[in-house]
């Protein structure tokens, strides 16, 4: 009785066939039904039947869906994906040679030739010396390394000079110092986020300064600093120039002797290298103190095992990056123009920042009466980053917006897009559709908008209420 | 930012916004600045017997403040005015779980409530 009834079911002329046919079908043509075809397509693929012309159909449409629903990273500011060439040589040294670096056996000998071979590899990239380079756990560290390490060096309390849009690892750590006793001055960025070379002057003439920190190019809106004219003033007035090139590195091209740096920071997970290493230039005849005691690694500057595996993967990435820089910055641009290109035509948004001397990689938009963080939520697959005060833990919206004279409504409708070189146009064409849609979606829903249409400035009604 | 599951939901189905332009007695309140990244619009319509018939929202902000504003006009509907006067951000709390950092928005929500039931009593006088 049981397989009549099967077999009646699965019959061609059957109710359930017919059904499962039409229903493909329909579904094929219409792709809104998205809903009512998930719970088909869960039954469906628990009994097989002889006739699934509707399956093979369904399995079409979803292989049509997962492709349009991929997802994008569109964060590279903030980490990115590791490169293959990278990982394939980690792992190599992860699974055979596990030695320790300041052991004196085999294996530790063969390390130790390895990674003396790795720093030759970076110093003559960067054209420095191969002793001068220190690896940290990151940027970060090595930005504390050179700002704490020069400044209790010895008991002389010194002077200091930086912009107040640096990264917080450099300004939190004058923080600390200045409670310490030493003085730090901040200048005041202009307007387009790029700092003038009159106001240093200006300000060496007055005080003697020990060190200027600066960050090369911005994390958050791209800007590209002229340090060959600050190594220039550096040079004459005998003053340490600090650099903090963690987004510089791999993007625009670097020659540390030649623009007079004494400190570089710099980290591996920025140019698709392992995330947890970074390293610090020193030139050899500046004196600075450890941070960290220890077993004496590093010239007694940074103590503690040498993670071997992530140091060869940083090595790796530097060379990789370095050597392809011109072939990605290409294709990059290319994204970065067609981007600017269509996002201007939306109405009422605004590129933060200067757009002359500006990294590819780096776009930052404020669209408005649009909260940042509520465009994010909407477009769920496209990975950014956003200025909103909503999107960080603590309640403050942005400080490198707020101090280049951004207006504090517009920080939160900012946007941060950072390309690498996994993105393609394709997906920038994909980026533009999404965000067209979702931006109609919640101007609908956003009173701002209709004040905006009606003609009222939001700069009134923000000092009103 | 984490959000609970009720959250992402409300704030994907959105239902009662808009504006109301007739009605019997119409209240509306605008609380919030863009300065703080949160503005939020409500506007009620009561009928003779004081039962709100319709209840429409507008909201510029993060994700929580669009969900807690959705989720309110859902509460309100229905119900008298005294029903509503006794509703406070705790029960917006419970429902959505927000994080500890997005509790103003519920604050937010019922302010904006109060808001719009004193104007609805100003233009009664």
């Amino acid at each position: 009785m049981d397989y009549i009834f099967t077999f009646k079911k699965y019959s061609p002329f059957s109710l359930y066939t017919l059904l499962k046919f039409w229903l493909g079908i329909t579904i094929f043509v219409f792709p809104n039904l998205k809903k009512f075809f998930y719970i088909y397509s869960c039954k469906s693929s628990k009994k097989t039947s002889p006739l699934c012309l509707p399956i093979s159909s369904f399995r079409l449409y979803l292989f049509y869906h997962i492709k349009m629903n991929k997802k994008i990273y569109f964060d590279n500011a903030s980490t990115t994906k590791i490169d293959k060439r990278v990982l394939k040589k980690m792992f190599y040294y992860l699974n055979n040679n596990y030695g320790n670096y300041s052991s004196n056996n085999y294996i530790g000998l063969k390390i130790k030739k390895k990674i003396d071979k790795i720093k030759i590899k970076i110093s003559k990239l960067l054209n420095c010396k191969k002793k001068e380079i220190i690896f940290t756990s990151g940027a970060t560290e090595a930005n504390n390394l050179a700002i704490k390490g020069f400044a209790f060096s010895n008991e002389k309390k010194k002077n200091f000079l930086t912009f107040n849009i640096e990264h917080k690892s450099v300004l939190n750590t004058y923080k600390k110092i200045e409670s310490f006793g030493h003085k730090v001055f901040y200048l005041k960025a202009e307007k387009n986020g790029i700092y003038n070379v009159k106001k240093i002057k200006n300000k060496i003439k007055n005080i003697k300064i020990d060190m200027i920190s600066i960050l090369w190019v911005n994390n958050e809106i791209g800007v590209i600093q002229n340090v060959k004219k600050i190594g220039k003033i550096c040079k004459n007035n005998k003053i340490l120039l600090h650099i903090d090139g963690t987004q510089a590195l791999g993007k625009i091209n670097i020659d540390l002797l030649k623009n007079n740096i004494d400190f570089f920071t710099a980290s591996a997970h920025k140019i698709h290298g392992p995330q947890g290493i970074g390293f610090l230039y020193k030139k050899k005849k500046i004196k600075i103190c450890s941070e960290i005691q220890g077993g004496g690694q590093e010239m007694n500057l940074r103590s503690g095992t040498l993670a071997t595996h992530q140091i060869i993967g940083l090595g790796k990435a530097i060379e990789i990056s370095i050597r392809e820089i011109k072939k990605n910055n290409k294709k990059i641009k290319k994204i970065s123009k067609f981007l600017v290109k269509n996002l201007i035509k939306i109405e009422d948004t605004k590129i933060n920042g200067s757009l002359k001397n500006r990294i590819p990689h780096n776009i930052n938009i404020s669209f408005g009466s649009v909260e940042g963080e509520s465009l994010m939520l909407k477009i769920n697959n496209i990975s950014l980053s956003s200025g909103s005060a909503c999107n960080s833990s603590s309640l403050e919206p942005s400080y490198v917006l707020k101090n280049i004279g951004v207006p504090i409504y517009r920080i939160h409708n900012s946007i941060r897009i950072s390309l690498g070189k996994y993105n393609s146009i394709k997906e920038a064409k994909y980026f533009i559709n999404k965000i067209k849609k979702s931006l109609k979606e919640l101007r609908k829903i956003s009173p701002l908008w209709d004040m905006y249409k009606n003609g009222i400035s939001i700069k009134k009604f923000s000092n009103e209420i | 930012m984490k959000y609970n599951k009720k959250v992402i939901k409300l704030f994907k189905k959105i239902k009662n916004s808009g504006n109301i332009k007739k009605g019997y007695l119409i209240g509306t309140g605008i609380v919030g600045s863009p300065a703080c990244g949160d503005v939020m619009k409500l506007q009620i319509v009561i009928n003779k017997k004081f039962i709100i018939k319709k209840a429409r929202f507008k909201t510029y902000g993060c994700g929580s403040a669009i969900a807690s504003s959705n989720y309110l006009t859902k509460i309100i509907i229905g119900k008298t005015l005294k029903q509503v006067k006794k509703i406070s951000n705790i029960e917006i709390l419970k429902y959505l779980k927000l994080p500890k950092i997005k509790i103003h928005c519920s604050i937010l929500a019922e302010k904006v409530l109060k808001k719009t039931i004193e104007n609805l009593f100003h233009k009664r006088k």
